[in-house]
């Protein structure tokens, strides 16, 4: 496979004194919206019959003819003899392929002939051609409610006495689209916010242990009614079919579950005159 | 007329080794070291290093007519109209016209009006220069998707306070870029970065 090439413009080598105040602003990501649109464009395209279509795109290399002059090659990344496939310095991530530069050609109507090919991106890396999940696009997900049990889980809790709680850290698998591409999202809970209905509230990136290891819990002061809210926040990360690349998502979404009420009671100890397995039972049982 | 002559003269001097790298700055306070060109009535230092006119950055730059039509010279021209406004902005702090021309999403756009608008507040300025040297424009999708490559020469710049006084230096910079645009009934300028261009 023959590499072709882009290369990001050089700078020349700043004079000394103090930082340029230009270059360092220009964004890598013209190559991302170049290659995206080329792509839009290339596939909009095709739903014309070929009779139809009044622009033609293919993906080839720049190839420099002795000349000088840089010229498009052929589709499998060649160049025809006596010209030079253009190198390429573009850094793709492991795993993802090099696209080749998008040439275009126009008529003026479908029995006209052809106009010359012109170079409408330079190409990149194969996951700028990628739709992008956005935190907007995470957060309207069917992101599961995150588990969420108590223990004791009877009813009702006593006061002082630990209320333990926890839930699921696993993550979950969800299936979307974006323009037509599927894509498979990655959501994982990474902290969990517990409102435990009393006016307090615990957050933690612990998912919680049952009893005896418990290590998330809360006591309740006063006796009365509760119901517990667990709000779980969640990272994601996607891939877009047929390409390798794992892109994490910049937001977290959020998600929340709620216990049945239940009460909180208070119990003292007292002794009593007897044992109240005595039969007759003691009044005072 | 006496004068304290080592005084004026090292003001003078400072002044006018200055001015040789502004190119908005007259000061009519020096007394004239080499005869004018032209006949003024203020004495101006007109001692420069380069023989071509300098334009005053201090004024704002004129949309041209070219970019009023969406096409690929529409897009060199409108890219180069946004260009030529980074001197302009950076020695006034007027982001009317940068602002108006760019995307919300730009990162190159903003990172230059942050910059500026730090400058601004401080109270301060940066007196410099841009040439566009060349600028050729791509329809990608006609009436929507345009891009323009520009070769781009900053001026070496100074950053200077209130009264003068110079606060830093910026070298000069020689750049290819890409500008990447939609043309919306006007036009947005949506990125601008390094060129892509081919290497063998």
């Amino acid at each position: 496979m023959t590499l072709y090439a882009v290369m990001l413009a050089p700078a020349t080598p700043a004079h000394a004194g103090g930082d340029p105040i230009f270059g360092g602003e220009l964004s890598g990501d013209t190559v991302r919206l170049s290659a995206g649109r080329a792509e839009d464009l290339a596939r909009a395209n095709l739903t014309l019959p070929a009779e139809q279509r009044l622009a033609e795109f293919e993906r080839a290399p720049y190839c420099r003819e002795a000349a000088g002059q840089w010229v498009m090659g052929f589709a499998d990344g060649t160049c025809a003899p006596g010209a030079d496939v253009a190198q390429t310095s573009v850094q793709c991530e492991e795993g993802d392929t090099l696209v080749m530069p998008m040439w275009m050609r126009e008529r003026a109507t479908p029995t006209s002939p052809w106009g010359e090919w012109d170079d409408i991106d330079a190409g990149g890396c194969g996951v700028d051609l990628l739709p992008v999940l956005t935190t907007e696009d995470f957060r309207r997900l069917p992101i599961p409610a995150p588990a969420l049990t108590l223990q004791p889980d009877r009813g009702w809790v006593l006061v002082n006495i630990e209320t333990i709680v926890w839930t699921d850290p696993t993550p979950v698998t969800l299936r979307t689209d974006l323009l037509g591409r599927g894509v498979t999202v990655e959501a994982t809970p990474v902290r969990w916010t517990y409102d435990f209905g009393d006016g307090h509230d615990l957050t933690t990136t612990l998912p919680g242990q049952p009893y005896p290891d418990h290590d998330v819990f809360h006591e309740y002061e006063q006796p009365g009614e509760a119901a517990i809210t667990l709000t779980a926040e969640w990272t994601g990360r996607y891939q877009v079919d047929g390409s390798p690349v794992w892109r994490t998502i910049p937001g977290t979404a959020q998600t929340t579950a709620t216990s049945t009420t239940f009460t909180i009671e208070e119990r003292t100890s007292r002794l009593v005159s007897g044992l109240c397995t005595d039969r007759p039972k003691p009044p005072d049982c | 007329m006496t004068t304290s002559r080592g005084d004026r003269h090292g003001a003078a001097a400072t002044a006018l080794g200055a001015c040789l790298l502004l190119t908005a700055c007259t000061d009519a306070s020096a007394p004239t070291r080499t005869p004018t060109p032209e006949p003024t009535a203020t004495a101006t230092p007109t001692t420069s290093p380069t023989p071509t006119p300098t334009t005053d950055v201090t004024v704002a730059p004129q949309r041209p007519e070219a970019m009023a039509t969406p096409s690929a010279d529409g897009a060199a021209a409108a890219a180069s109209y946004f260009i030529s406004l980074f001197p302009y902005i950076n020695a006034t702090g007027d982001l009317v016209e940068w602002n108006a021309l760019s995307s919300p999403e730009c990162t190159f756009c903003a990172g230059v009006r942050t910059n500026v608008e730090e400058l601004h507040t401080q109270g301060n300025r940066n007196l410099g220069g841009a040439e566009i040297l060349s600028a050729t424009g791509t329809e990608v999708d006609a009436g929507r998707w345009y891009s323009a490559r520009l070769h781009v020469v900053i001026a070496p710049s100074v950053d200077v306070d209130a009264s003068g006084t110079l606060l830093d230096e910026h070298p000069k910079e020689d750049r290819q870029i890409d500008v990447v645009m939609t043309w919306q009934d006007g036009w947005t300028i949506d990125e601008v970065g390094p060129a892509a261009v081919p290497q063998t």
